[in-house]
């Protein structure tokens, strides 16, 4: 395997949860690609398209790190897969696609990370948990216009409705964020069967309780089942245990060793204590 | 399938599906509740409703529980707590317990030979005690162990559920029987098989429930009726859909007047359906059109270019982020930034905080949002700090102060 500029360890779970006889969500979990992918559509079709846009995506498996190019070309593959999926065989099918790739940005880690739908990447750094990826939905759209608020959201009866997939009629773009990984991030990669159960703070906690990855995810979807389980359930929990940065700046070797990734890591200083002077 | 059990404190609810074990103070009421719904084939799910349901959704009030169920030609094992299963199978035994896990353990296992359940790690079967035979019921049991029947004796039954959520006041009065599952071509989701000859619901075919958006091209095999049948019941679980953009992909109601002209929705039995009236509702809703408009604008004829204090040369080619760890948020396409990472000894400079773009036949700067602020410095002027997220025209020969040392200096429109 080629040298990759993060080193990750990661755990997955899921499950077709309590209402659903088929598990229509695929996923990938193998350096550098954590992505998960939502079917939609019956009769196995869903299953097929999230399969297939998974399947597209393991030929980069093993890489060391990707380039947004190479994702967006293996995208624009599985999406020519998709819609050329035949009668029967999950034509007219779709499916959501999230998660982040492993990506060198000038010899620095970066989580490259990609969304189409509503499935969800979350990040959970230096104790702070952010939704990174932007669910492509209706009710997104009124939250964002201010026509619902995040509570109401949760009870929408349009939170079901996509507004971006790949298939299932949908040409449109994927959104892509580009985040430095620090030492000790902690990524989640959910399909909405498990952001649908659990909040925001409920992963967290999970997140911070469960040190292991693998336990971390098996968790997450067994508490989405006791949540409910109504739809799917896949849970990728992927730790940065080393993230390779260019050669080490300037003034790094007066800092003790402790104190390094503390210093790159840390919030910028207000001028007054850094003592820098304006 | 033959169960003996050697009496002792735990309820344990045995169809001929196989055993769930449950703690010691279980309501009886509970008990019998569970055992019902499993010998329905309703498996692990039920259990965790059932569970649940009484003892509520905190993983610190479950009970510890052992469910051994056979599920088609295998068995699916899930104990929590101190119980413990002890699984003979082709390739050897398997303990499966609960210790050390948050929630449970969960397996599924094949070719299974003996199954023995235990209440504790210690509960010990005599040797030559065979116990009490029990066929079907809930018995107060230390151990229960039974040989699984052939495969064969088993109907093959859904993975997690059945498909038949109870707790919907829109029940239909016939509840759709599941639609054996075309062979999937992907390896590893093995087909649920249902039963044949599957009980065809009355499909109400007026059009406002079963419409479907999809592509106008899709050519798509007529469904059988069952399916619409079973698609206007997953609707009400709000299965995702994804709506099409433009309404040229809205595919129109057709002639509605037999179960076989059911619109093409092809096994869409997972609910992919919103009703055109409901899809004209949003669009009246006001609901923007969700593809963005394109963020890039035409290219300038020439792009502009920096040059960093570190020496680097940056062609405005593209928008370009400097920071001390820079990130580029929610880009649509591949337009992502040029992020450039310069360091800061002293933590002056944000982690994102400069971006430079070209605009036109201008370069523009933008401080974002940071701690110390960036300060302009023009040829014959004083230093001006610059406002946070508020885009600056700069002109060659400006020099940009990011702080710790670092500028950049723009190089014009080359």
């Amino acid at each position: 395997m080629t040298q990759s500029p993060v080193t990750v360890v990661h755990g997955s779970a899921t499950d077709p949860g309590l209402r659903r006889r088929v598990n229509e969500d695929s996923f990938i979990a193998a350096s550098p690609l954590f992505l998960v992918a939502d079917g939609m559509g019956g009769h196995s079709a869903g299953e097929i398209a999230s399969a297939t846009v998974i399947d597209e995506f393991s030929k980069l498996a093993g890489r060391g790190s990707l380039t947004i190019d190479e994702v967006h070309a293996t995208l624009a593959e599985a999406r020519r897969r998709v819609e050329a999926l035949p009668p029967g065989m999950g034509a007219g099918a779709g499916t959501t696609l999230t998660g982040v790739v492993i990506a060198d940005i000038d010899g620095e880690g970066y989580w490259l990370t990609i969304n189409l739908g509503d499935s969800r990447t979350y990040r959970l750094s230096e104790g702070e948990f952010e939704q990174i990826s932007v669910d492509h939905s209706v009710v997104q759209e009124l939250i964002d216009s201010g026509e619902l608020d995040a509570a109401a959201a949760t009870r929408d009866s349009r939170r079901n409705v996509i507004t971006r997939a790949i298939g299932a009629g949908s040409d449109s773009e994927p959104d892509y964020w580009l985040i430095p990984a620090e030492e000790g991030d902690r990524i989640l990669v959910c399909s909405d069967g498990l952001s649908g159960e659990l909040d925001s703070d409920a992963l967290r906690e999970v997140l911070l309780a469960e040190r292991d990855p693998q336990a971390a995810a098996t968790r997450l979807v067994h508490e989405a089942m006791l949540h409910g389980g109504r739809d799917n359930i896949t849970a990728l929990v992927v730790d940065a245990v080393r993230v390779h940065s260019r050669a080490p700046r300037a003034g790094y070797d007066t800092l003790p060793g402790e104190s390094v990734v503390d210093h790159v890591d840390g919030d910028t200083l207000p001028r007054a204590v850094a003592g820098g002077g304006f | 399938m033959s169960v003996n059990y050697r009496p002792g404190e735990i309820p344990v609810a045995v169809t001929r599906r196989g055993a769930v074990a449950l703690s010691a103070d279980t309501p009886p009421a509970l008990a019998v509740r569970i055992w019902t719904e499993v010998a329905e084939g309703r498996g692990l799910a039920a259990v965790l409703e059932a569970l649940t349901g009484t003892f509520g959704t905190s993983l610190a009030s479950l009970p510890p529980f052992a469910v051994a169920l056979a599920e088609g030609t295998s068995l699916r094992v899930a104990v929590r707590g101190s119980l413990v299963l002890e699984v003979d199978t082709a390739g050897g035994r398997e303990t499966i317990s609960g210790a050390g896990v948050t929630t449970w353990t969960e397996r599924v296992l094949d070719d299974v030979s003996h199954v023995t359940l235990r209440t504790s790690a210690t509960a010990q079967r005599g040797d030559d005690d065979p116990g009490l035979p029990i066929a079907d019921g809930v018995v107060l049991a230390s151990t229960v162990e039974w040989v699984p029947d052939a495969a064969s004796a088993v109907p093959a039954e859904p993975a997690a559920a059945s498909a038949e959520p109870s707790p919907s006041p829109a029940e239909p009065s016939s509840t759709p029987t599941p639609v054996a599952e075309p062979i999937a071509e992907n390896g590893d989701a093995a087909p649920v098989e249902g039963p044949q000859g599957a009980v065809i619901a009355p499909v109400p075919l007026d059009g406002s429930m079963v419409e479907t958006l999809l592509p106008t091209e899709s050519t798509i095999a007529p469904a059988p009726a069952a399916t619409a049948a079973a698609e206007e019941y997953d609707d009400l679980w709000g299965e995702t859909i994804a709506r099409p953009t433009a309404d040229t992909t809205v595919r129109e109601p057709e002639g509605s007047d037999s179960a076989g002209s059911a619109p093409a929705v092809a096994g869409d039995h997972d609910g992919e359906t919103i009703s055109v009236a409901q899809a004209r509702a949003l669009r009246t809703a006001g609901i923007v059109d969700s593809v963005p408009a394109p963020l890039a604008e035409p290219r300038p004829p020439a792009p502009g270019r920096v040059r960093l204090s570190t020496g680097q040369t940056l062609l405005l080619d593209r928008t370009v982020v400097i920071g001390r760890r820079p990130r580029a948020t929610r880009v649509t396409g591949t337009d992502l930034p040029h992020l450039v990472a310069v360091d800061s000894p002293q933590q002056d400079i944000s982690r994102s905080h400069i971006e430079l773009r070209v605009e036109g036949d201008s370069i523009v700067a933008t401080d974002l949002r940071t701690t110390n602020g960036t300060t302009l410095i023009r040829q014959g002027g004083d230093p001006v700090r610059l406002h946070p997220a508020e885009p600056t025209v700069v002109v060659p020969g400006d020099v940009i102060d990011l702080g710790d040392g670092v500028t950049v200096t723009v190089e014009g429109i080359s």
